[in-house]
């Protein structure tokens, strides 16, 4: 039977691994589970198992950074967390593309069926809405997280589905400046001139609202985790 | 071992739902511990490919996931949902048919 002095020291352990909380109670519950059942097998002591498990996750519990990435800024990664990233990613990229390919659809029909007012409209009303749903979706879980947590949460990491901001802050801020005044672009699109520029803006423009999208359902999946998991932070 | 584990790699899936099937509900641990004692210890599930998937199966609907307090320790039991239920009677029927398949050549 496991201690609780060994317990704590099983979830520092798995805390100094910096792994996401919700991803960190099933792994705890698992080291936990594995050093109780070769204590029994094995008839070894708590230090000895302890050692073996560890051993045993140590590839998946090792850090390591992506080829992009330079230096060592942010907070370290390990080869586990990382798998459930790339799944999230892979999963929340094909939500996104979706919705995305069902909003181009959407704007090329207006394109061809409608005057040049409702089509201007329409395009920046596009834009206000997912930018309404990214930003509106990130201060939504800052202000959940204040309030039910305070300050305490701001040594860990909660979930894999909490970052990917930084990016809608930076690229938000000079895309739309880059895309103002929108009239002088989308006039070009509505009367089919397609020149360099009009169709830079463009991209940028459908890269604006692809990130806001994909942030956005992220931050939702993170408000989910957030409530799934506040009855069990007791060690927070 | 990992030369044997390689053949089961593009079957965890269905290994997974259908140890699900079997029972109400089950644990990460739990899983990879029946596996091991079904197989004899033939196939053991790492860590690293099992919680990933078990993630992602989730994601696509076809289990759900309770966080439940079992002797003062956070436990996260998986349980098939109906979508999961068909799917893995689907893949039943379809891996039955391909180890018939894998029988007929390898016993020639």
């Amino acid at each position: 039977m496991t201690t609780e002095t060994q317990k704590t020291e099983i979830r520092d352990y798995l805390l100094s691994k910096k792994l996401p909380i919700d991803i960190l109670l099933e792994v705890n519950d698992h080291f936990v589970s594995q050093i109780s059942d070769l204590e029994k097998e094995e008839n070894l002591s708590f230090k000895d198992t302890f050692e073996k498990t560890k051993e045993n996750w140590k590839k998946d519990l090792t850090f390591s950074k992506p080829f992009y990435k330079i230096g060592n800024a942010g907070i370290p990664t390990t080869n586990f967390e990382r798998k459930f990233k790339r799944e999230a990613n892979y999963n929340i990229f094909k939500i996104t593309f979706l919705i995305f390919i069902a909003f181009i659809f959407l704007l090329s029909i207006i394109l061809l069926n409608v005057n040049y007012k409702v089509f201007n409209n329409s395009v920046k009303g596009f834009l206000i809405t997912s930018i309404i749903l990214c930003y509106g979706s990130i201060i939504f879980n800052w202000i959940y997280v204040y309030l039910n947590f305070k300050n305490t949460l701001k040594d860990y990491k909660v979930s894999v589905f909490q970052w990917h901001i930084f990016m809608v802050f930076s690229l938000g801020y000079f895309g739309l400046a880059y895309l103002n005044p929108m009239q002088a672009w989308t006039n070009e699109i509505f009367n089919h001139h397609l020149f360099f520029v009009t169709f830079l803006k463009l991209t940028i423009y459908f890269i604006l609202i692809f990130s806001y999208i994909f942030t956005a359902i992220n931050q939702l999946k993170y408000a989910k985790i957030l409530r799934k998991i506040k009855p069990h932070l007791k060690f927070v | 071992m990992a030369k044997k584990n390689s053949l089961y790699k593009g079957t965890l899936q269905n290994i997974i739902l259908k140890l699900l099937s079997s029972e109400v509900k089950m644990y990460g641990y739990q899983l990879t511990q029946r596996a091991k004692e079904l197989t004899k210890g033939e196939l053991e599930m790492t860590e690293g490919a099992l919680y990933p998937l078990l993630h992602k199966l989730e994601n696509q609907g076809l289990i759900f996931a309770e966080l439940q307090n079992v002797n003062g320790r956070d436990r996260k039991y998986y349980f098939l949902t109906n979508k999961g239920k068909r799917q893995q009677s689907e893949q039943e029927v379809e891996m039955k048919s391909y180890l018939f398949n894998l029988n007929s050549i390898f016993n020639v």
